[in-house]
């Protein structure tokens, strides 16, 4: 079901600038559904912003442009028409840094399902709030003490309350903004290893600085480089059988 | 999730729908409330014009700003003859002006010191405690300060010309003066403070590196990289200065002197503004008018020098690349 | 910053020194003695500002501290009033005339009121019986009918001191009688100071000078702090002129000031801060501006806000001088900027991951704005709002262009009645041609700076305590 003609999320010519200073030139990429995608580059070649613009993060930003197409499903995401929230719905987001919000671990993890209303019993709540932390591999650790504040867990425990938090309003994409960044190697080895079992089920867009982390988890690897697109390939032809000059300079570590 | 519980489309549809209205009304409303500010200013302006307009129109804008006698006369009731007064806005300026430089020559030097003893001398210890100190002095209200200028300072120094033979006026615009420099100290020291912990610690550490000593690090690198820093601390302490009203109202003269000797008694537009309109008066009359004038006066200049102040602070943050 | 500081002298002569003596350079020694001094003096320089900042400081609070003690306390007399009086001796007669009516001498016919005796024979307990008429009995016991008319009574006591003889009466039960501090008049309380004041002379007679002789040798005369200071309002004479009616003055007019100020701050900042949009050129140049006046608002001379208020609140809207509302209203203008301003710079510090995180879950701007960032910037912004509401609590000149400076002598009743509040009530007091009111309003500011001082270092303490949460 997940034939590369018939990609998740597609961009055509995208180009986004932010007061007048390009960020994004020309960016065409598609994203397949239930697999991982990577995106490589140095810092600030516009990684994050192209993975905002996913989920229209970029909107509230004075004087940003974007033009050409963001599609999910088809749908241009930017059309005039189109819901920012339900987009939001459907495209859940984890950060480089953990952002759980000061309250417990219950309400960070409730607060998307009330927030889209979608159930109004507090038993089904609860129910939909255990699945998310299940499904996060974090339900055994808090189970008992679901009203801790969220900011007293560990740093890698945050993170995947915050997956959790965004699973739990049954997302199509999650895109993930170097979900690692902040973490100690053991703490990042669980998150790749939920990471690897999520890509089951969802549409995972994964941006980070780290070679090896999108050669152990990613299916499909980019490399980004001053906002224009070098190479995008199988990851491991990625690694192994570099076309462009550039992406050999990159893995080379120049 | 239990599909029991789960609301079906249309019901969520219509919730969000209803938010959505009700989020419009906010923000419309939080939008209403921002734009006050704007609304009263646009108030405020056209009070004051208005008022200025009608007084100009009885006195004329050059005897009003250059006539070298203030004396509204302020009728009573009106069938004593409202005797129209001479409208000279000089020897209030003059006033003003007076206080406000025998302030700033008070506040300046001891503002500035204390700023940079606390910026570069001051142990942590000692800053923090003399820190919400200059804040903690910043709030004693103007009225506690007129009542120290007419009851405690005025009186001192009258008596003190006395024993040395020199004339000073009980309402000597030196007593106000001073009592505005002590208001303002606090003022001048806390942004000028401010300007000199933002100086970059790498300029420091490298004068201090060419051998210069402390006191040379300060004179020849912070000073003049906090240059606009300091000089907008004493042009808002100048705005406060000029603005202020109760010391004045308190310990000046009623009546506007134009003269330059602070031992003399002065008046202040602010004062001038309260005793043309504090109690039941006559709304048209030019006394009444004329504190309307005096007020949009008093605004330009205190919101000129404000404004040159803050834009300058401003800049020079932008510069150093700090927010 | 401060790491370096202090022994950067100490470290700069040992190395110029072995510098010098190594390189063998120009740098004589006594030129870096001369540049070692200045840096000294430099510094002793700073101290000293610091030093006269302090002194002035001191001098400010000491002067206004010795001043108010004058005011916060009073000359007492100790008298003791008998409650069991026969009232139907003519003794209460003439006194019941208000004093204000008609100065009554004490050989006014005993006709006026007739009822009152009648009244008072009907039921012989206590609890009917005038206040003064008790005082007038109990200084008659002591010192014989000689100058206990109202008019002689009234240089000893305050006029309070009926309300005092009320309240013991009332308290008293059966007792025959009770002794009681009674509150003086002021000059009592220069009699204290001096007993041979000249000045004394021409206000008491010379047989009343003899019975405070008599009261002090009997250590019935005291000073003491004043109970009436705290629970009267103003008065015509300073021995009976409180500050509670001032307080209450100014309670009622920040409530106003809070109500309507504290909402309207907080949603403007918060609009302005996360609402505003900004992506066009002209809605960004009008949020400029309004960024621009309101930072011009929190800087124009709080005179021109009275201005303000006298044209629009008085003169267009004919809403009635000297209210507590209008006061209210016209500090609400002053403390709307304040307030916005620092409840920008509080909502600045709430961390943009948190406003993220909530946007990615897809919540509206603002449901962003209300479930995260009102919650976290809330005790920066009530912090802000405090010291605003400090601020203008200490405001005087635009007050008093509303009118607000009229003698009062009663509480204010309601938000349209006329009042005073604590700064007027002391510049009222602080003009007046009595020097006992001086002393008034020294303790008034001490009042006033408790209260302000209070409030703000409440605030700051606050601030730091809440400064580190991210």
């Amino acid at each position: 079901m997940t034939p590369p003609s018939d990609p998740k999320f597609l961009l055509r010519n995208v180009s986004a600038a932010y007061a007048s200073k390009p960020v994004l030139r020309d960016v065409s990429l598609s994203f397949a559904d239930r697999q991982i995608s990577a995106i490589l580059g140095p810092s600030g070649c516009g990684k994050s912003t192209l993975l905002r613009c996913l989920n229209r993060l970029n909107d509230r930003l004075p004087q940003f442009r974007l033009s050409g197409q963001v599609l999910l499903d088809g749908q241009d995401i930017y059309a005039p028409d189109a819901d920012v929230i339900a987009l939001r719905r459907r495209v859940g987001m984890v950060f480089q840094k953990p952002n759980p919000f000061p309250k417990s671990v219950f309400d960070n993890v409730a607060y998307g399902i009330r927030l889209h209303n979608l159930t109004n019993s507090a038993s089904a709540l609860a129910d939909a709030v255990e699945a998310s932390l299940t499904d996060a591999a974090l339900w055994d650790e808090v189970k008992d003490r679901l009203d801790l504040p969220a900011q007293q867990l560990s740093g890698g425990q945050q993170q995947r309350l915050c997956i959790a938090r965004a699973l739990a309003i049954n997302p199509e994409v999650i895109l993930l903004d170097e979900p690692c960044a902040s973490l100690d190697p053991r703490a990042t080895a669980r998150i790749e290893e939920l990471l690897v079992a999520l890509a089951a089920r969802y549409c995972l867009i994964l941006v980070t600085h780290s070679l090896a982390q999108a050669a152990r988890v990613a299916a499909v690897t980019a490399l980004l480089e001053e906002g224009a697109v070098i190479e995008v390939n199988n990851t491991s032809d990625f690694f192994t059988n570099p076309q462009h000059p550039k992406t050999q300079q990159y893995l080379s570590g120049g | 999730m239990n599909a029991a519980a789960a609301l079906t489309e249309s019901q969520r549809h219509r919730r969000r729908r209803w938010q959505r209205r009700r989020e419009g009304a906010l923000t419309a409303l939080f939008a209403l409330a921002a734009s006050l500010a704007v609304l009263v200013t646009l108030g405020m302006v056209m009070t004051l014009f208005s008022g200025a307009v009608g007084f100009l129109q009885r006195v004329g804008l050059v005897d009003y700003l250059f006539g070298l006698v203030w004396q509204p006369q302020i009728g009573m009731r009106a069938d004593q003859g409202l005797v129209e007064g001479q409208f000279g806005l000089l020897p209030l300026l003059g006033g003003s002006l007076l206080i406000t430089v025998l302030a700033l020559l008070l506040a300046v030097p001891i503002g500035l010191g204390a700023a940079i003893f606390l910026a570069e001398y001051a142990t942590s210890g000692q800053r923090n405690r003399l820190k919400p100190l200059l804040e903690l002095l910043a709030g004693i209200p103007t009225v506690v300060y007129g009542f120290f200028a007419a009851l405690v300072v005025a009186p001192l120094l009258h008596y003190l010309g006395g024993q040395l033979g020199i004339a000073v006026s009980a309402e000597s615009a030196l007593a106000c003066g001073l009592v505005v420099g002590v208001m303002i100290i606090p003022f001048v020291a806390s942004m000028a403070d401010d300007a000199l912990y933002a100086v970059p610690q790498a300029w420091r550490d490298a004068a201090i590196a060419l051998g210069a000593t402390h006191a040379e690090m300060i004179r020849r690198t912070v000073l003049p990289a906090a240059f606009p820093g300091l000089v907008s601390a004493c042009l808002i302490g100048f705005s406060k200065a000029i603005g202020q009203t109760m010391i004045v109202l308190m310990a000046g003269s009623l009546t506007a002197n134009l003269t330059f000797n602070p031992l003399d008694g002065v008046s202040s537009m602010t004062a001038q503004i309260i005793t043309l309109l504090s109690g039941d008066q006559e709304f048209a009359s030019a006394a009444t008018l004329s504190a309307f004038a005096l007020a949009l006066t008093l605004l330009i200049l205190a919101l000129l020098t404000n404004t040159v102040g803050v834009s300058m602070n401003q800049r020079w943050r932008q510069r150093h690349g700090q927010n | 910053m401060d790491k370096t500081k202090g022994n950067i002298e100490g470290k700069l002569v040992s190395q110029t020194k072995d510098t010098a003596m190594t390189k063998g350079m120009a740098l004589s020694a006594r030129t870096h003695q001369r540049r070692l001094r200045r840096a000294r003096h430099f510094r002793a320089l700073t101290i000293l500002a610091v030093a006269m900042a302090l002194a002035l400081l001191g001098f400010l609070l000491t002067s206004i501290g010795v001043k108010s003690w004058e005011g916060f306390s009073e000359a007492q007399v100790r008298l003791t009033i008998p409650l069991n009086i026969p009232l139907n001796i003519p003794l209460t007669s003439p006194l019941a005339v208000p004093a204000t009516a008609s100065p009554t001498t004490p050989s006014a016919p005993p006709t006026t009121t007739a009822d009152q005796p009648a009244s008072a024979t009907a039921t012989p307990g206590q609890a009917q019986a005038d206040p003064f008429a008790l005082l007038k009995a109990g200084w008659q016991q002591r010192f014989g009918e000689a100058n206990s008319s109202r008019r002689s009574l009234q240089t000893i006591f305050s006029r309070t001191a009926e309300e005092h003889i009320a309240q013991a009466q009332s308290r008293a039960g059966n007792q025959p009688a009770i002794t009681l501090w009674l509150p003086a008049n002021q000059h009592i309380k220069r009699y204290l100071n001096n007993p041979s004041d000249p000045g004394l002379a021409d206000l008491l007679s010379p047989h009343q000078l003899q019975c405070l002789a008599e009261l002090q040798a009997a250590g019935d005369l005291r000073r003491s702090m004043s109970v009436d200071f705290w629970n009267q309002p103003d008065a015509r004479s300073p021995e009976a002129a409180g500050i509670a009616g001032a307080l209450l003055g100014s309670l009622m007019t920040i409530l106003v000031t809070l109500a309507a100020a504290l909402p309207l701050g907080l949603m403007a900042a918060l609009y302005l801060e996360e609402l505003a949009p900004r992506q066009r050129r002209l809605t960004r140049a009008w949020w400029r501006l309004v960024e621009v006046v309101t930072i011009n608002l929190a800087a124009t001379p709080s005179v021109v806000f009275g201005l303000l208020g006298l044209t629009v609140f008085l003169h267009l809207m004919h809403l009635p001088r000297s209210a507590p509302l209008v006061g209210g209203l016209v500090l609400a203008l002053m403390a709307l900027p304040l307030i916005i301003i620092a409840a920008r710079n509080a909502i600045r510090t709430v961390p943009v991951e948190q406003r993220d995180a909530a946007l990615a879950l897809g919540a509206s701007p603002m449901q962003v704005t209300l479930h995260h960032v009102l919650p976290a910037a809330f005790p920066g912004m009530i912090t802000g709002a405090v010291l605003a509401l400090a601020h203008v609590l200490g405001e005087t000149a635009p007050l008093m262009l509303i009118g607000m400076v009229a003698f009062i002598a009663s509480y204010p009743t309601s938000w349209l009645q006329p009042a005073t509040t604590l700064p007027i009530q002391i510049y009222l007091w602080a003009t007046s041609p009595e020097p006992a009111f001086a002393s008034k309003a020294a303790a008034g500011v001490v009042v006033l700076l408790v209260l302000v001082l209070s409030l703000n270092a409440l605030a700051q303490t606050a601030r730091r305590r809440w400064k580190h949460r991210w």
